[in-house]
């Protein structure tokens, strides 16, 4: 079957994928989105979420068998614990931290002399940082110190620090350790017609807010429908990217959820289909003109694969600090975000987190009392201790890749998605630089008990970025710095895959930046 | 590993032992290994409801489990709960119905035929003890009773613990109710009444 040619054909219903479509849409251009998961409904996130606090049930879980995937590296990285296929995205289950990249983040080659630079400096993505931070609704303050110059202010008021963060406060002071606010996207006041944060408190915790005053990409997607230009088609699997004989997309193959195959043709293409599966699509979508995947003449595709990598510190204190009553973080540390020489000295955040510690539930799980016994060893065991996490840099290495796996296929006997992972020195030695800054603290704190994840342990952040990496250079990337791919003229990524480098801070509102510029540029391309 | 130099009561394959610092790691692999791992839920076993009996044997022993004055009506509460759990969830019905088999034929046992339900709390709370170890949950000591309970308790009352005593507390400990145990007016899952009360600690 073949569907009506529109102007543009998105592949994801993410965070990129949504609010491009509403760009676009809203210029009046003609867009449809393919989407391989469902579509949850909003009104019926209280009863999810109550089922999950009753039993764990997960809301938005992966399928076993469309989502599998194997591993290589040293590390059996966890994909489907951070990914979520469906509208709106791995949104529906994020943190909601909106941060901008630093300036010195966009130019690792030139000042430090590692990884690569960004093909666009942070003074061209400036505005559109802004832009995405009013798109996104973020709540926060300019309380960064370290922070990039900013051209504009936050959108919504800052949530003030938890209890808890003010202990934390008194102490880096007394250390001379600047903390800040957490700028998030989540209602501080009502706004984008949904509701003030009434502090549930399963953001983080439970991934999942029930009155949705987090946003989640599902606010682009709806807005993006509603401009009447926007088709959004759910369990539509994308599998391959057709030529034409010019050698641009011609065509999108897709695979519809009653297994009937739909080719969408399109004047321009766009892949926000999340940074893993954004390259496995132009890795399955091989031809004579391009035999190891398309846009792939580099063999840049699927190659750098960062994270960041975390890593946790707690201890307990001879005080309470009343957690688990809000469900982010109100506090972080970027001090040692931008050191003067990251060769020497890597790049991390450190977040203070108001989930700190056993919650009654898990403190009467590891314990074999019960009755009012138990009740008292839950009361005096609660609420005391602090958690601190560090996000570190990874920097992009080749052989942290994704590619495609022909011993196991999906649903539709398509290869899966081989995903290799190991962490380098250069975290090794962040995780020793955030573990000392990290005991210091909590030294300060007076802190006992306190635990280390272990060192062969690997905490990942689900921040999935590079594989379709930006450039100049079209020999060592995939697209351009309007991140139209160097090799085909008319097909578009953007996303985490796009990332050079990560730096050390949530990458969800530059991946929001990159698509609001992207957006501009493709409105261009198509005008006549 | 059992506490080295801590003579340990275990009740292994064929009979009690004392287990002292000497010559005791063969004994306590054979303990081990004369037990089948611990049985997992029977995820391809029907869901469905509980008998009138099987729910009163249930709510007797949330009432031991839960604090003595736990804030709610808990006949209703706990009903309702597994009535979702053995409804819904497959596996659990077999559970929730051994467990109350258990119960009863514990207290049959020793009390003369009575039910688990007819106690009093104090006799409901020492059948448990008859059936189940009792320890804190700090890291070591927890981890060594823990080990210690797995090779010397029932394969039916390992599985009271892990399903059903386990299912019943986590219940409890995450409703506004079992947060109020340590001081809290809302919970995760339910709404502050005021949105910056994490800024503020918790009175009393």
């Amino acid at each position: 079957m073949r569907a009506d040619r529109l102007e543009v054909c998105i592949v994801g219903a993410g965070l990129a994928g949504s609010l491009l479509a509403y760009e676009l849409g809203r210029r009046g251009l003609r867009v449809v989105v393919l989407e391989t998961g469902p579509r949850f409904d909003p009104s019926q996130r209280p009863e999810v979420l109550r089922r999950m606090l009753e039993d764990g049930t997960q809301p938005w879980p992966p399928d076993p068998v469309r989502d599998a995937y194997v591993t290589g590296g040293s590390i059996a990285y966890p994909l489907n614990e951070a990914r979520v296929k469906a509208v709106g995205g791995t949104t529906l289950h994020w943190g909601a931290i909106a941060r901008r990249l630093y300036e010195d983040d966009f130019r690792l080659r030139q000042s430090h002399g590692l990884a690569d630079d960004w093909p666009i400096s942070y003074a061209e993505i400036e505005p559109y940082y802004g832009r995405a931070e009013v798109a996104l609704g973020v709540a926060g303050a300019a309380d960064n110190p370290f922070e990039s110059r900013r051209s504009s202010g936050y959108p919504l008021p800052p949530f003030p620090f938890s209890y808890g963060d003010g202990l934390v406060r008194q102490a880096c002071e007394r250390l001379g350790i600047a903390i800040c606010g957490t700028p998030c996207a989540r209602n501080s006041r009502p706004y984008q017609q949904r509701p003030q944060c009434m502090a549930f408190a399963t953001c983080t915790t439970h991934r999942l807010c029930p009155v949705v005053a987090m946003y989640t990409a599902e606010t682009h997607a709806t807005l993006a429908e509603a401009t009447g230009n926007v088709t959004i088609l759910t369990r539509a699997t994308a599998r391959r990217l057709n030529l034409d004989a010019n050698g641009a997309v011609e065509s999108v193959g897709y695979t519809r959820a009653d297994g009937s195959l739909v080719e969408q043709p399109a004047r321009i293409f766009v892949v926000a289909a999340h940074t893993v599966e954004s390259a496995r699509l132009l890795l399955l979508s091989r031809s004579s003109r391009f035999p190891h995947g398309l846009a792939n003449g580099s063999g840049a595709v699927g190659k750098h694969f960062m994270e960041h990598p975390c890593v946790t510190a707690r201890g307990r204190l001879k005080q309470r600090t009343f957690p688990h009553r809000i469900g982010f973080p109100t506090a972080e540390c970027h001090q040692f975000c931008v050191p003067r020489d990251r060769s020497a000295t890597p790049s991390f955040k450190l977040t203070f987190m108001n989930t700190a510690g056993p919650t009654p539930a898990e403190l009467a799980a590891a314990s074999g009392q019960w009755g009012g016994v138990l009740a008292e060893e839950i009361r005096a065991n609660f609420g005391d201790w602090v958690e601190i996490r560090a996000y570190l840099e990874q920097l992009p290495a080749a052989e942290n890749a994704v590619g495609l796996d022909a011993s196991a296929k999906d649903d539709f006997g398509d290869p899966v998605t081989r995903i290799s992972y190991s962490l380098g020195d250069y975290e090794r030695e962040g995780r020793e630089h955030a573990v000392a800054a990290m005991t210091r603290i909590l030294e300060a704190m007076g802190a006992t008990d306190v635990l280390f994840s272990f060192e062969n342990e690997v905490m990942v952040s689900g921040h999935h970025l590079g594989t379709c990496r930006m450039g100049d250079d079209p020999a060592t990337s995939v697209v351009d710095r309007d991140l139209r791919a160097h090799e085909v003229p008319n097909l578009y990524l953007t996303g985490g895959s796009v990332f050079v480098s990560g730096g050390a801070v949530n990458p969800s509102l530059t991946i929001a930046a990159l698509t609001l510029r992207a957006a501009e540029t493709i409105a261009a391309q198509t005008q006549p | 590993m059992l506490a080295s130099g801590a003579a340990v009561a275990v009740a292994a394959a064929g009979g009690t032992a004392w287990l002292s610092r000497r010559g005791n790691r063969q004994l306590l692999k054979d303990a081990i290994a004369a037990r089948n791992p611990p049985r997992e839920l029977d995820r391809s076993a029907p869901t469905g409801e509980l008998t009138p009996a099987e729910q009163s044997a249930i709510v007797a022993l949330a009432e031991v489990l839960y604090p003595p004055d736990p804030g709610l009506d808990l006949g209703p509460f706990v009903r309702a709960y597994a009535a979702r759990r053995c409804g819904s969830d497959a596996g659990y019905l077999p559970e929730y119905q051994r467990a109350a088999r258990l119960l009863d034929e514990r207290t049959a046992a020793s009390r003369a035929g009575a039910a688990f339900a007819d106690l009093s709390r104090a006799q409901r709370d020492a059948i448990l003890h008859s059936l189940l170890w009792s320890y804190s949950g700090r890291r070591f000591v927890g981890a060594t009773a823990r080990f210690a309970e797995g090779i010397t308790v029932s394969e039916d009352a390992l599985s009271l613990r892990r399903f059903i005593m386990a299912d019943l507390l986590h219940a409890y400990y995450s409703s506004p109710q079992g947060w109020a145990v340590v001081g809290y007016s809302h919970c995760p899952g339910v709404p502050a009444a005021d949105p910056l009360d994490y800024t503020r600690p918790v009175e009393g």
